[in-house]
């Protein structure tokens, strides 16, 4: 099953559960899939999204109120994917007594305009503004802010860091700059221990979907491991029962390093492993912006820049 | 009475015996499912329309409303299916009543409030300040009662039940009344026929079976979301079939539905938008050239269509 | 955040009187319901937003471009679907399935044609983007559609109350079969009447991607609700009336927004229904039926 946000996978996991069959979930990421009664489902490329925030959090704790960081805004859409995250990172936010949730806010998926929303926002004079939608929320949350002229010292956003190129097209480089995100498999050299490397798949990518059809980024990669492990799993697994392949991925817990990052994988069948670190873009001259991986520090390769107003 | 025998045996009798034994040879349940459930709403939709004359925009309200009084039964009062399907029909019911003084407004009017009543109801549903009371947002799982077998038989049995109100209808003095009252109120009104009393029991069934529908919907697909149970295309597809079989009998509906879903599962669901071009032109062809659907054909050369 | 909203809702609301100006003068001359003028708008919408992708075109001028193509295209439509239906028995409710028929086949034409992603236009497109009235920062966009509003608010009035063919408009909306008696030339009225509810449909488009943030060929249904409910709280055929409704209904929509934004989406909706519950005899005269 590949579906990137969650809904159909939503309506899958009853059905293999019902007729017995393992459930590869490549991207699913929604928390209420994984419970502790239901064997028939893992998780493979995307981790699960009760986790995924970790390193936002971490950061502002950590590197963030030391600048200052202090005043947190959390703006997420009312999906399963987005308010998973949302309700994650507030987990984590407070646990640190440091750090302040002064505005904390779900809006329908469907919201196309932010401008009263920005607004709103702005009087409560964060220090950090988190955005957590789809990739349409991104782009009106980013324009909309740009029209406003409002500045925050952290933005955060997912989709920036998951489909930049179509969010660059439609905010520009100039709305990109100093944004927050997730850095994806697509930009860090995870040194896989099966399979091609980074630059390696990214060749024979563009060679079998020239013309930049078919975007090269998270989901291309998420695909192509999650046939690795297929393919590693079926090399151990006992038998092709549908719990014996269980057994055999789970086996692979903790000893496999793929292009997403280590393969490690919770109880429930939740990809806990390849959390995504997070990275700021920062103007590349020439009308483009460029990734930098800020946090964690064992994947850092820059500091990052808090704009000031 | 012979003559509500005669309609029965002939057109919905042969379509419940095919739809009851098609699932031996035809293996996607889900499908059957679907011209089941467009089947009862269209007759639904018949009742309000064709013996009425109001047309209700937002005729998926009372779906939704079903299929989340299904789902809050099961979730909150763990109920069993059929206590919760009564439910269902308990929460239409209710809408019902809530919209009912919408019937003062004229057709167009009616319409659209009816529409809006309908997006009102998904807003307040899928907000996520009721999440305790309807999942909101995000979505409602039913996986305990996931019965595609018996839900299948259910909708059968409520398809049935619609086929013989209909009937009923089309051969009863009450069926009279309602289609004296659509076609000329004053006259009506003057020969003792309670407008305001007949009108909302036709509504009132008509909300009753597209709850009923509801809540076997959600009991078959156990999973889903309020744009799911709200759909709006759900209520512009009933409207279609039976604008196009014919409204006011029993076989126009029928027929719309088995022609035009029919089509639309052949060609429609990988391109809607060209099924949704085909049905737009369709409607216009109908409202210039033949406006009481396909079964005027035959009944303006005075053959009786049951 | 009071003001902001206050003032935000005047301007705001004044686009939304746009949107219900077109409907409002051809219900109030043809007693049509023109379910499809939501779909105009998504039309004139598109056209803004290829206008400004292909030629650079600043949106006032791609207004002004779209209420003339509009207009000339809502005269033989009229003529191809009205005056057979006016003779019908149940002429109000067959033209609303006609229109809404109409509306599907726009809605389907959009998507095959388009695509059902969004397109936006960036706010530069006007030249500026924001102003800072009264120490409130008000997006570009609604200012400019604010003011387009208003000078074809005027545009109306001046039309209805100072030509000739707009006092036969009036005649018309008093009473059709008098109007025909007097001789005049009730079809070539409302053909007019229809092509210019059309062209402002288109306008209002044109301004409805900076509106709503983006377009779609969905995005109709939305807007119709909304034009609805701005006419239902204003006047029949009064264009000031009009007025009054989009400003009512962009201030709550903004007040909804700022202090309860997750019921935003309700508004629209409820403020229709709960209108046409409590004054059934709406503020328009003819809403309800007689028996």
């Amino acid at each position: 099953m590949s579906d990137s946000g969650s809904v159909l996978t939503a309506v899958s996991v009853p059905i293999a559960r019902e007729h017995k069959m393992l459930l590869l979930n490549t991207t699913g990421t929604g928390a209420p899939f994984f419970t502790k009664d239901n064997p028939y489902i893992v998780l493979l490329a995307d981790p699960v999204s009760t986790v995924w925030p970790k390193y936002i959090a971490d950061f502002i704790k950590d590197q963030g109120v030391a600048n200052g960081i202090k005043r947190v805004a959390i703006l997420y859409s009312t999906n399963d994917f987005t308010n998973t995250q949302a309700n994650a990172l507030r987990g984590f936010l407070k646990q640190s007594d440091k750090v302040e949730i002064v505005f904390d806010q779900g809006v329908p998926t469907s919201t196309s305009n932010y401008n009263v929303l920005i607004g709103n926002i702005a009087a409560a004079k964060p220090d950090a503004v988190i955005e957590l939608g789809y990739v349409g929320n991104d782009i009106a949350f980013l324009r909309n802010l740009q029209d406003s002229g409002e500045q925050f010292p952290f933005l955060f956003t997912i989709y920036s860091g998951l489909e930049k190129e179509e969010v660059q097209k439609n905010v520009g480089a100039s709305g990109l700059a100093n944004v927050f995100t997730y850095v994806t498999g697509a930009y860090i050299d995870y040194k896989p221990t099966t399979g091609m490397t980074n630059e390696e798949y990214r060749k024979v990518w563009e060679a079998t979907y020239p013309g930049g059809h078919v975007e090269y980024g998270i989901n291309a990669i998420a695909g192509y491991m999650s046939g690795l492990v297929i393919e590693s799993a079926l090399a151990v697994t006992d038998s092709m029962d549908q719990l014996a392949l269980r057994k055999a991925i789970f086996s692979l817990s903790g000893k496999l390093r793929t292009l997403d990052g280590p393969f490690e994988l919770d109880d429930m069948g939740g990809q806990i492993g390849e959390i995504t670190p997070l990275g700021q873009f920062v103007a590349d001259g020439k009308d483009n912006v460029k990734l930098n991986t800020i946090y964690p520090p064992a994947f850092a390769n820059a500091k990052p820049v808090f704009e000031t107003k | 009475m012979r003559r509500s025998l005669w309609d029965a045996l002939l057109v919905p009798a042969p379509v419940l015996l095919c739809l009851a034994l098609l699932p031996l040879v035809v293996s996607n349940n889900l499908l059957l499912f679907n011209f089941v459930m467009f089947l009862t709403l269209a007759q639904g939709l018949n009742v309000i329309y064709g013996f009425t004359g109001f047309l209700p925009f937002g005729y998926v309200g009372f779906f939704g409303a079903g299929a989340y009084g299904f789902a809050m039964g099961v979730m909150h009062l763990h109920a069993s299916p059929a206590l919760a399907l009564l439910l269902a029909g308990l929460a239409s019911l209710v809408v019902g009543c809530i919209l009912g003084p919408l019937m003062r407004l004229t057709g167009a009017y009616f319409a659209i409030a009816n529409l809006a009543a309908a997006q009102a109801l998904y807003q307040i549903v899928s907000n996520p300040a009721l999440q305790d009371l309807t999942k909101g947002p995000y979505g409602v799982a039913l996986s305990g009662v996931f019965a595609p077998t018996r839900s299948y038989a259910a909708s059968l049995v409520l398809l049935a039940a619609v086929f013989a109100v209909v009937i009923w209808l089309r051969n009863s003095r009450f069926g009279l009344s309602l289609q004296a009252l659509r076609d000329d109120p004053v006259s009506a009104a003057m020969a003792g026929i309670s407008p305001v009393r007949v009108r909302t029991t036709a509504w009132l069934l008509s909300a009753l079976v597209a709850g009923l529908m509801g809540g076997v919907f959600a009991w078959q697909i156990s999973v889903f979301y309020p744009e799911t149970a709200f759909d709006l295309s759900i209520s512009i597809f009933a409207i279609v079939f039976t604008l196009f079989g014919g409204a006011g009998t029993l076989t126009g509906p029928i027929l719309g539905v088995v022609i035009l879903y029919g089509i639309y599962n052949a060609i429609g669901i990988t391109v809607p938008q060209y099924f949704q071009l085909i049905y737009g032109a369709l409607i216009v062809g109908l409202v210039l050239f033949l406006p009481n659907g396909l079964a005027s054909i035959l009944t303006r050369r005075g053959i009786r269509v049951p | 955040m009071l003001i902001q909203a206050l003032l935000g809702g005047l301007v705001f609301g004044l686009y939304f009187t746009l949107i219900g100006l077109g409907l409002n003068l051809v219900f109030g001359v043809m007693r049509v319901v023109n379910i499809a003028q939501g779909s105009f708008v998504m039309l004139g919408a598109y056209a803004a937003f290829f206008a400004w992708g292909l030629f650079r075109l600043h949106p006032v001028w791609a207004a002004v471009a779209v209420l003339v193509a509009f207009f000339v295209i809502g005269l033989p439509l009229y003529y191809l679907m009205i005056p057979r239906l006016q003779v019908a028995k149940d002429a109000e409710m067959l033209s609303l399935i006609l229109f809404f028929g109409l509306a599907q086949m726009i809605e389907a034409g959009a998507s095959i044609a388009f695509g059902s992603t969004e397109r936006s236009i960036p706010s530069i497109a006007l030249g500026f983007r924001s102003v800072t009235v009264l120490g409130q920062r008000l997006p570009s966009a609604w200012v400019v559609s604010a003011g387009v509003s208003a000078v074809c608010v005027l545009g109306v009035y001046l039309y209805l109350y100072r030509t000739l063919l707009g006092t036969l408009t009036r005649a018309v909306m008093v009473s059709r079969t008098e109007a025909v008696a007097s001789g005049i030339d009730v079809d070539r009225v409302c053909a007019v009447a229809f092509g210019v509810g059309i062209g402002l449909a288109g306008v209002a488009g044109v301004f409805a991607p900076f509106m709503f943030g983006s377009v779609t060929p969905a995005m109709g249904d939305t807007v119709n609700i909304a034009a609805f409910a701005v006419i239902v709280v204003g006047t029949l055929g009064n264009p000031l009336g009009t007025v009054l409704g989009g400003v009512i209904y962009g201030v709550s929509l903004l007040l909804m927004q700022t202090y309860l934004s997750s019921w935003a989406n309700l508004l629209p909706n409820l403020l229709l229904v709960a209108v046409l519950l409590a004054r059934p005899s709406g503020l328009l005269g003819r809403a309800t039926r007689n028996a």
